[in-house]
């Protein structure tokens, strides 16, 4: 509780009803529903309880940078002095600024001599009586009770100790709010952390929670570039920093960020400029605005791995100073700790998904490098004979190749650059099925039409559907996805061209809890499951080959890399999905996908 | 008249080095794999003269595989294994082995196809001088031990 120097001696009465009275209020403090209803009330008691002429209580807000009137009591109330109270912002004359700068409290009995230089908002104040709503000397004043009387001495000793009880009690319960806020700010960030999978959209959200709950005025967020070692821009609340999101950077050791990344230490300033480590390189909001700067460090197993920073405009008023206090630099290192373990998340869910593919990588780029040069070493064959064919000599000389000698040798270039273009693109597919640009969407819809799309006008196959009428949805890239249902159709119409069967195409909903295939990358908390199914009556696949099948290169067909089904493997576990062949050889193919559904689903 | 045996498993290569080797005025024969390579080299009624193969068939050493084969059908058969570009090791492979040469498929700004066939001009020309030079020793020591 504060040390209240000036206002030692008995609280103002040892009468049962006062006792009642105090007690009521003390209990106010914690019952009431919100902090403006419990300060409105405390007013109206402390003018009763003194006798004073009115009374009112401001509040220190660091979005307006001032005093805000929060509750007003008493004789020559309007609505326009209310609205005037504290309107004007060099209040440094004021006896509340003066309480709200210096943290002490102020009771005088002839105001006019007191402070010669007093110029009373209503002409009557005689004495005054202010105390400050505050927790701890050193702590930011969080607003100012102001009592005022028409008649000289009107206060007492006191009245002063019971009203600052009041603004105690009243600061109790702001500290509880500020630290209800918090705690609720990074329950929500917690859940929302481990929730979401898309980090950019992680990003977001955690610069979104840490300026709206927190009401930093803005805040960006820095990841460390494993490959540049530079913190680059990944998430931004500030308007003029968001062009540069991904772009904007800073080496490790520049500017005040950077010396957070190199460090792992936070920089909490009042004026940045005033830091002989600050550069201004990239900013939120101009360094003449910038009121306080507060930035720490994102830590990862494997170290600092980014920068959160948020910073608050300049105070409109001189004597209000908009500093980060040491609670905001914990709040936003707890959250940075949040985030850190969410990087590591992503980062252990990005290798699980990435180490089979990049087991494969040698091999990859050997058989491309083969089987491109196996075609452009045929086409050069096709062009050493045209060049053969068409002779050499002059310009003008009338060619003697006949169209029979030359039509094939066009035929077979083109060909050969056509099968050269179909490599390239299995090629491309396979180094990009892992990167997603996901969208909600429905399973079944995808499915609908990919097959619409996909599957023969007219086909020796036919063609079955069944699709639930229960919604199906997932976050998935509708184009990517696409691509591999229309692989697995293909396969299937392919491998039943020669004798005819059938294709059916169920889609249905599967309850959380382990779905029908096996998930290697499963993100937490499913709540249940798209299932895609293709059933067909083709030759099947073999029980040696059902794993291998999904292999890079594995191909029974002549054409392409055999990367078909290595693609679609890939893109359904990037969507944090599996696939598997479940048929009976002889009998036909039967390829599962699951997809988890939306967490909202 | 010289007699090449071309193994190489696409069907697009097969034919345009048939068709290149062809126009020099070379018979040639085709085979589509290393066994049927190996098989066309042990069945021939005569030892190919030359034998033309494609280094990787599925496999990085079926080239190595057909080279044996041709050799140990015929010693003095002449054999020029296609490469990958960039794959010296293994072209080396094949030389210390016995390859008369190695070609690869993709050397950047080279018609390999004009290089291939004055490659095989040379191997062509190594084995009529190999054979003659075993036709004198034969007519010096009296025997013949070699296929005509």
């Amino acid at each position: 509780m504060r040390d209240t120097t000036t206002s030692e001696g008995p609280p103002a009465s040892h009468e049962p009803t006062e006792l009642a009275r105090l007690a009521r209020l003390s209990r106010a403090a914690v019952s009431a529903r919100t902090t403006a209803e419990l300060v409105a009330r405390y007013v109206s008691e402390a003018v009763e309880v003194t006798g004073a002429t009115r009374g009112f209580a401001a509040l220190a807000e660091a979005e307006v940078g001032g005093l805000v009137l929060l509750a007003a009591d008493g004789e020559g109330w309007t609505l326009e002095a209310r609205k005037r109270r504290l309107a004007e912002r060099d209040g440094s004359a004021t006896i509340t600024s003066r309480v709200a700068i210096t943290g002490k409290p102020v009771r005088v009995g002839q105001v006019e001599h007191a402070f010669p230089d007093y110029q009373p908002f209503f002409p009557d104040i005689r004495s005054v009586l202010a105390v400050p709503i505050a927790l701890e000397p050193d702590e930011r004043v969080r607003g100012v009770v102001n009592l005022e009387s028409n008649r000289c001495d009107a206060f007492s000793e006191s009245d002063e100790a019971f009203v600052q009880a009041l603004a105690d009690l009243a600061a109790l319960r702001l500290a509880m709010d500020d630290l209800h806020d918090r705690e609720a700010a990074l329950v929500q960030m917690g859940k929302e952390l481990s929730r979401t999978s898309d980090p950019q959209a992680l990003m977001h959200r955690v610069v979104a929670i840490a300026q709206e709950v927190l009401r930093f005025e803005e805040s960006s967020l820095f990841l460390l570039d494993p490959g540049s070692r530079r913190l680059v821009l990944a998430a931004t609340r500030g308007q003029a920093l968001s062009p540069q999101v991904k772009r904007a950077a800073y080496a490790l050791g520049e500017g005040l960020t950077g010396w957070v990344g190199e460090h792992g230490q936070a920089i909490r300033v009042r004026d940045p400029r005033t830091d002989p480590r600050h550069k201004g390189l990239h900013q939120e909001i101009s360094e003449e605005e910038t009121g306080a700067f507060l930035a720490v460090p994102i830590r990862s197993s494997a170290g600092v791995v980014g920068v959160l920073r948020v910073l608050r405009r300049k105070s409109t008023s001189p004597w209000f100073p908009n500093d980060f206090t040491l609670a905001d630099e914990e709040v936003l290192a707890t959250i940075a700790s949040q985030v850190g373990a969410a990087v590591d998340n992503a980062q252990l869910t990005e290798r699980l998904l990435q180490s089979e593919r990049m087991a494969a990588w040698g091999e990859m780029s050997a058989m491309s490098s083969h089987m491109i040069g196996n075609r452009v070493f045929a086409i050069k064959g096709e062009l050493n004979e045209l060049e053969h064919v068409v002779g050499r000599g002059a310009a003008d000389d009338p060619l003697k190749a006949t169209r029979g000698q030359i039509a094939p040798l066009l035929e077979g270039m083109k060909r050969g650059i056509f099968r050269l273009e179909e490599l390239l693109a299995e090629f491309r597919d396979f180094v990009r099925a892992t990167a997603l640009t996901p969208t909600p969407v429905d399973a079944t819809e995808v499915t609908r039409s990919v097959v619409e799309e996909i599957f023969p006008k007219r086909s020796v196959v036919t063609l079955e559907t069944s699709y639930t009428e229960e919604p199906l949805p997932v976050v998935a890239d509708a184009v990517k996805l696409k691509r591999a249902l229309s692989e697995i159709i293909e396969n299937s119409v392919t491998f039943q061209e020669a004798g005819g069967g059938s294709l059916r195409v169920e889609t249905r909903r599967l309850p959380s809890g382990p779905p029908s295939v096996p998930i290697p990358v499963q993100k937490p908390g499913v709540p249940g499951w798209a299932e895609i199914r293709f059933i067909d009556e083709g030759p099947g696949v073999p029980v040696a080959d059902k794993e291998r099948i999904f292999r890079p290169f594995f191909t029974s067909r002549a054409r392409g890399m055999g990367l078909g089904l290595a693609i679609v493997k890939g893109i359904v576990e990037a969507h944090h999905g599996g696939i598997a062949e479940t048929g009976v050889e002889g009998r036909g193919a039967c390829f599962v996908i699951v997809l988890p559904l939306r967490d909202d689903a | 008249m010289c007699r090449i045996l071309v193994v190489d498993d696409e069907e697009e290569v097969r034919s345009a080095l048939a068709r290149r080797l062809e126009r020099e005025g070379y018979k040639v024969e085709t085979a589509g794999s290393e066994l049927e390579g190996l098989a066309a080299i042990k069945e021939a009624d005569r030892p190919f003269d030359l034998v033309v193969t494609d280094m990787n068939m599925g496999d990085p050493n079926s080239g190595v595989r057909i080279l044996e084969g041709a050799v140990e059908r015929d010693v003095f058969t002449e054999v020029i294994v296609l490469t990958a570009y960039g794959n010296v090791s293994n072209a080396v492979e094949t030389m210390k082995r016995g390859a008369f040469d190695y070609v690869e498929k993709n050397l950047p700004g080279v018609d390999v196809f004009e290089l291939l066939v004055i490659k095989v001009e040379q191997a062509a020309q190594r084995r009529r001088h190999s054979l003659q030079m075993v036709r004198r020793l034969e007519t010096f020591g009296g025997r013949r031990s070699v296929p005509s």
